[in-house]
Parts: structure tokens; sequence; C-alpha cells
């Protein structure tokens, strides 16, 4: 029959001490969190309205953040622009603007070129990491609505993401929204 | 008079034997029970008090898994007492450090507290079957609770395509109009469904694989063969009943209101957890008849 050696048991009791300590403690805090929550009411889950992040310190705004073209140097036909909510609630990037055969296409966030395979799966996991830091930081409103670009470079041109994004970067005021706004839903 | 006294031997529960036994329970047991009712604790705190008002269905879901998880857990410490886990220094040091987690300000997130004192656990049980065991239904509480979630999250567009493709294929079976569109499907032209995450039959699953291991667990029966084939027919039910409920949405708004809001979707998530318990419950019995066909 097993039983407890001795010399463990201060420090087993000890511990159990401890978790007793640490249960009340963290049943106290989550009491005043709601009763202070009754008082001030519950935070509302709005979004962030945060400019769009474009990486090296530029930024779009809001505001600006519908589907339109751009010229960009070596490319005969303009470049398409789109903007995707990272999210796992919106629809599939994949289905977003609407790429001919031949053109390449990018998903670049916040600067960076995210590839192209797994991307939906990626955009997920940036949006739960972002909602995992805004819960643990205490945010009362989450910045998980960031958006991320889909970038379309028409076929035979050979312009890569971090050139379409330095263009980007440098063309302010940001370009109108075109025509193209109606090859994906309001943002 | 033997015989009364040997039948009450097998079918009182082992908890409730060590504690009529009368013999005290240790600081061993006092800090894992701490630990594993303070994980519930916390996580049915921050749910109730902290987050959104949840549905009759995902009441009965969530409150099912915890309470077949904690069960489990309860019947692997307080067992015997020449069986019960004797911690270490290094043990405590865990579950210390694991229950921090339970400050984690999201329910899903208090978890990891499992998550960690289950790994530690299971890696350290080798030679230990009881430490093996109580580290096996804490990662399988949390697999349930945090990491299916968030595998599901993470890869939800991928399994919707999947999802949906199966519910079309046995659909069609039923509905010779039904149409498809994305994650939207539809029997009339002015009514479609769309199949969102809440739909789905990943979480039912890890539901099932939950409450499996716990009642294989409180049973004290090993995985075997018959066991799994138990687990097979629990997963084939939940998934057909699922997938039953979401055909019956497609007629109408009335249908729709009543197996996704109403007095159906409750109807639906005890008929999941039954069909959960159920071929694993028989399965158990069984084995126990078999092996004492006296009792």
């Amino acid at each position: 029959m097993p039983t407890q050696p001795a010399n463990l048991t201060p420090w087993v009791r000890s511990g159990l001490a401890a978790l007793c300590i640490l249960l009340a403690v963290s049943v106290s805090v989550r009491s005043y969190a709601y009763w202070q929550r009754l008082a001030d009411g519950a935070p509302a889950w709005e979004a962030s309205g945060q400019p769009v992040d474009l990486g090296g310190g530029a930024t779009l705004p809001r505001a600006a953040a519908a589907p339109f073209t751009i010229r960009v140097a070596p490319c005969a036909s303009p470049v398409a622009v789109d903007f995707l909510r990272a999210s796992p609630y919106e629809p599939d990037p994949s289905l977003v603007g609407r790429p001919q055969p031949g053109d390449r296409v990018f998903y670049v966030y916040r600067g960076r070129d995210l590839g192209t395979r797994f991307v939906t799966i990626r955009l997920n996991a940036i949006y739960l990491a972002r909602l995992a830091y805004a819960r643990l930081t205490g945010q009362d409103v989450p910045a998980a609505d960031d958006l991320a670009l889909k970038i379309i470079v028409p076929a035979g041109c050979e312009a890569s993401a971090d050139h379409v994004m330095a263009v980007l970067r440098t063309a302010y005021p940001p370009p109108a929204p075109s025509a193209l706004r109606d090859r994906a839903p309001p943002l | 008079m033997r015989d009364g006294r040997a039948q009450r031997e097998v079918t009182l529960p082992r908890a409730i034997r060590g504690f009529v036994s009368g013999r005290a329970v240790s600081a061993s047991c006092g800090a894992l029970l701490a630990f594993t009712a303070g994980t519930v604790l916390s996580a049915i705190l921050q749910r109730h008090l902290l987050e959104a008002p949840q549905s009759a269905q995902r009441l009965v879901e969530f409150n099912v898994g915890e309470a077949f998880g904690f069960a489990a857990s309860l019947s692997l410490i307080l067992a015997d007492s020449s069986r019960r886990v004797s911690l270490t220094g290094p043990d405590i040091a865990v579950l210390l450090l694991a229950a921090l987690a339970w400050f984690v300000p999201e329910h899903h997130g208090v978890y990891l507290a499992t998550t960690l004192a289950g790994a530690w656990f299971l890696l350290g049980g080798r030679t230990d079957r009881r430490r093996a065991d109580l580290g096996q239904i804490w990662l399988a509480l949390s697999i349930y609770e945090l990491w299916a979630k968030l595998i599901f999250k993470v890869a939800y567009q991928m399994i919707e395509v999947i999802e949906v493709g199966l519910i079309y294929r046995i659909g069609r079976l039923f509905y010779g109009r039904l149409g498809i569109a994305g994650a939207s499907l539809n029997v009339r032209d002015d009514w479609s469904i769309v199949i969102l995450e809440g739909c789905s039959s990943f979480h039912n699953l890890s539901l099932t694989g939950l409450i499996w291991l716990s009642i294989l667990k409180i049973a004290e029966r090993a995985v075997g063969p018959a066991a799994f084939r138990a687990l097979g027919v629990s997963a084939c039910a939940v998934v057909a009943i699922n997938i039953g409920r979401i055909l019956a949405m497609l007629p109408s708004r009335e249908a729709y209101q009543f197996w996704h809001d109403g007095a159906g979707s409750s109807l639906v998530a005890l008929g999941s957890v039954a069909a959960a318990i159920l071929p694993i419950l028989v399965c158990v019995e069984r084995d126990a008849c078999r092996l004492s066909p006296r009792t």
C-alpha cells in the first residue's frame, strides 16, 4: 500500500494550501469583475475602426478600405487590391476578387506576404492570436478586426508583392475605390 | 450474507467506498481535488458571470462535458487508498504553475491548466497507471473545452466545406430539390439556411470522446476493440442526429426556429448526449456481466 513519504507531506500540504488560496483569489477576482460590470455595464464590442497597416509605418484610413486598382510601373494593366477581414467568420478569401487565369495572387498582412497556401488558416490564426492578446491585456474593444490585403497582379506582369506594397505605401491620398468595388462585399 | 457484501463491494462507486471506509482524504487527494474543482469552477464562473449568455443547447453540452470529466477525475482521485495517486514535489510545482491559468479571462483558456497538468501526469505516469489515467482525463477535458474549439476555428472553412458536402449528399436522399451554394442549403427559392460553427458536428464528436473516456475510467475498463466499436457507434449517431436536425430546418422558417432556437434544439442536445453515453454504457455493463455473472 503506497503511502505519502513523510518528508514530502509538508510540501503537499503547503501545495494544497496554495491551491486553495489561488482558488479563493480567482473566485474573488471574477466576482469583483462581475459586480463591476453590473455597475458600469458590459463593454461594447465594436469595430475598432483602426487604419489598415500596410507595413513600413504606412497606414490606409479605414474608410478607404474598399476594393480599388492601382497602376504599378512594370504592369500594363492595373493591379487589383481587395481587403479581407482576418476572421473565421468571413467569406473564404479565395472567393474575394476575380483573378483571371494566369493572374498571380498575393495575400499581405501588415506588409508581410502570407504566401498563397493555407491563407485561410493563417488569417484565422492571426485573428485568434489577436483576440487572445486583446483578452489577456484586458482591452474593452478587441483589436481583432484587422484587415489583410489581397493583391491580384495581372498575367504577364512580374511585379512582386513587396513591389506593389511599396507603391501602395507611397500612394497618398489612397486611390479612390474603383469600379472593382462590386467584386467584393463591402467591409 | 457474504454474497450480499460481495455484491455491495462491486456495485458501490469507488469514490463513495473510499469515504464510507472512514479513511481521511490525504493531502495529495486534497491537492488533486482542489486543482480539478478549481479549474472547473473557474471556467464555469467565467462563462456564467462574465461572458455572453449561453443558449440552451450549448448550456447542456458544456455542462455535460465538464460534469463527465469532473466525475471521472473524482473517481480516480478518490479511489481506494491502496491505489491513490501520491504527489511529489515537482507534481505540486506543476499543479501550482498550471493553476495560474485559472486567472485567464476566457473560459476556454482556463483549461490550459488541465493541459499542462494532464501532459505532466501522462508523461510521468508510465509506471503508475492511476497517474496516467488522471492525465488522460485532464487532457481529454482540455481537448474538448479548448484545443478542439481552437482547431475548429482555425480550420473552419475547410471543415465547413466537408461537412456541408456530406449534409448535401445525405439530404438529396430526402429532398429532391435540395440546392447548395457555398455553405448555404435550400429546398425552396425563398428560404435557405447557412451552416455556421454552431451547426457543426465537430464539437459533438469531441464531447463524445470525452464522455466515452470518462465512462471507461469510472468503470475501470481498459480500452479495447469493443470500446472502440462503441465509440464508433456513438460518433455515427451524433453526426446523424446533427445532420437530421439541419435537414429538418430546411422546409420553412417555422421548422428552423423550432430546431435552431426552440425546444427542438434542446431535444437534439439531449439526444446527442444520450447517443454519446448509451453505446459505451451498454459495452461496459455487458463486460461487467461477463466478468461477474452472479452480480
